[in-house]
């Protein structure tokens, strides 16, 4: 027992479990599953917490200090800052981050930057793909300019303009 | 004595006898006549009747069918009225687990005062105070690290007792089903649809306080659900999560792959993940996965439920 690390010991049930990660209870087990890891009960350790967060790729993109551009639509600004974000973070190319990493910390603009990823998708602009870590999202090479220029505010892809 | 006269035909007798007995057979034939008449008449009537008779079967007819073709058996119904009962079931069965549970881990605080409080400071010295220790003087780390010792083997006490194994009940056998319906034959995308006898919004349910037992199955068949997806080389399938009639239900929908391989691997792999969950056992719960026809899983008009893509 002295052997064990005390995050193994501290369990939390599954819904809590899944609530730190702010995701699905049922996409904690499917990442679970993924990862080879699901434990004979489901009391979930810190330590399994965050290796699942890590193995995920999960990460928490909104914190407070988060500054907003000066946007006369709200709605666009959020889109820009969380454009700025995945390219400041490098997710271009092969390189693709969870889709949810645009939205966790700010759910109540999950429906308007889901709907942004997907006007963007269609016009080839941002890659989404299923992988084992999630539905994953990232910049089309080729459009790294124009989405750098919309994140300083310079020129708007006219597929987000329906955001406005 | 006069010679017998002998009767001779008498043609004027001849010819009258003639003309009655033509006018006899024509008054005889004219009658027949009439009578064919009346009764072409009767019949031509009764074919009338009867052809009414006939048209007003076609929207019998047309009745009896449209019921043939849209024959439920009821299947569906009793199906859903089946796991609505086992949800019940498994409600009540829940709450017996949480208040074991709470009984368990209640003794276990008598034993260690103020678990919340040793924890906040575990994670306050593993996230804040840790990373600072180099460079504090090596009094203060040593003081420092033998406090948070104390702490460490006090939280290692309790979660020996309350750890993170279930608490058998002493309880009769719960004998639930999980339903599986797999549409196509494979050689075309297949969907799979799962009915679990839990409640539809059972994720919301419990970290608003339901008791676990019922989002503990539901995520067992999950598990079930990806690692049958894994085993067929699916493992990004796109699934969905919804309510019917109050009861959770997973969409799945799969390439085209070996029909049989599919509903093998699914009710193999579910057989073995809820034959095995410790917590199932432990709250006597049994748990059967069967395939049914797909079409038992739909309403026999379209359902205005919806589902949540997964992701």
């Amino acid at each position: 027992m002295s052997e064990v690390a005390p995050e193994e010991l501290i369990v939390v049930p599954l819904a809590v479990a899944a609530e730190r990660l702010q995701i699905d209870p049922f996409e904690f087990m499917r990442l679970l599953v993924m990862m080879g890891e699901v434990p004979a009960t489901l009391q979930i350790s810190e330590a399994l917490i965050d290796r699942v967060r890590a193995a995920a790729g999960i990460e928490l993109w909104w914190a407070e200090d988060v500054l907003l551009p000066t946007d006369a639509s709200p709605s666009r600004a959020i889109v820009r800052a969380a454009l700025r974000q995945l390219l400041e973070r490098g997710f271009v190319g092969a390189r693709a981050t969870r889709i949810d990493n645009l939205w966790r910390g700010r759910p109540e603009d999950e429906a308007l930057l889901r709907r942004a990823v997907s006007l963007l998708h269609r016009e080839g602009m941002v890659g989404m793909s299923r992988s084992r870590a999630g539905v994953v999202v990232s910049v089309s090479p080729a459009a790294v300019p124009q989405l750098d220029a919309a994140v300083r505010g310079e020129s708007m892809p006219a597929a987000l303009a329906a955001l406005a | 004595m006069d010679a017998p006269t002998e009767h001779l035909p008498n043609v004027a007798e001849a010819l009258a006898r003639a003309v009655d007995t033509r006018a006899s057979r024509e008054r005889d034939l004219l009658g027949e006549l009439e009578a064919l008449g009346a009764e072409r008449e009767r019949l031509r009537v009764a074919i009338l009747s009867l052809e009414a008779q006939r048209a007003a079967l076609d929207p019998i007819e047309a009745e009896v069918r449209a019921e043939l073709t849209s024959l439920d058996d009821g299947a569906h119904e009793v199906l859903f009225n089946s796991l609505i009962a086992q949800r019940a079931a498994v409600a009540a069965r829940a709450e017996l687990v949480a208040e074991a549970a709470r009984a368990q881990r209640d003794a276990a605080r008598e034993t260690t005062d103020n678990i919340d409080a040793l924890l906040v400071e575990y994670r306050q010295f593993r996230d804040v105070i840790e990373p600072t220790l180099p460079d504090l003087p090596a009094t203060y780390r040593s003081v420092l690290k033998a406090h948070h010792d104390g702490v460490v083997s006090r939280l290692r006490q309790f979660f020996s007792r309350v750890g993170a194994d279930p608490v058998p009940l002493d309880a009769p056998a719960l004998d639930l089903d999980v339903v599986i319906g797999v549409d196509g034959d494979g050689a075309e995308a297949v969907g799979v649809t799962i009915a679990i006898p839990v409640s539809g919004d059972v994720r919301a349910a419990t970290l608003e306080g339901a008791p676990e037992l019922e989002l503990t199955l539901a995520a067992r068949v999950v598990q079930a659900i990806y690692e049958g997806l894994d085993a067929i080389g699916q493992p990004t399938a796109v699934t969905a999560f919804g309510d019917h009639r109050g009861l959770l239900v997973v969409e799945v929908e799969v390439e085209p792959t070996d029909r049989a391989d599919l509903v093998d691997q699914l009710l193999g792999i579910m057989e073995d993940v809820l034959g095995t969950s410790a917590e199932l056992l432990a709250a006597g719960v049994r748990v059967r996965a069967l395939e049914v026809p797909a079409d038992h899983l739909f309403p026999p008009e379209e359902s205005s439920d919806t589902l949540e893509d997964a992701s």
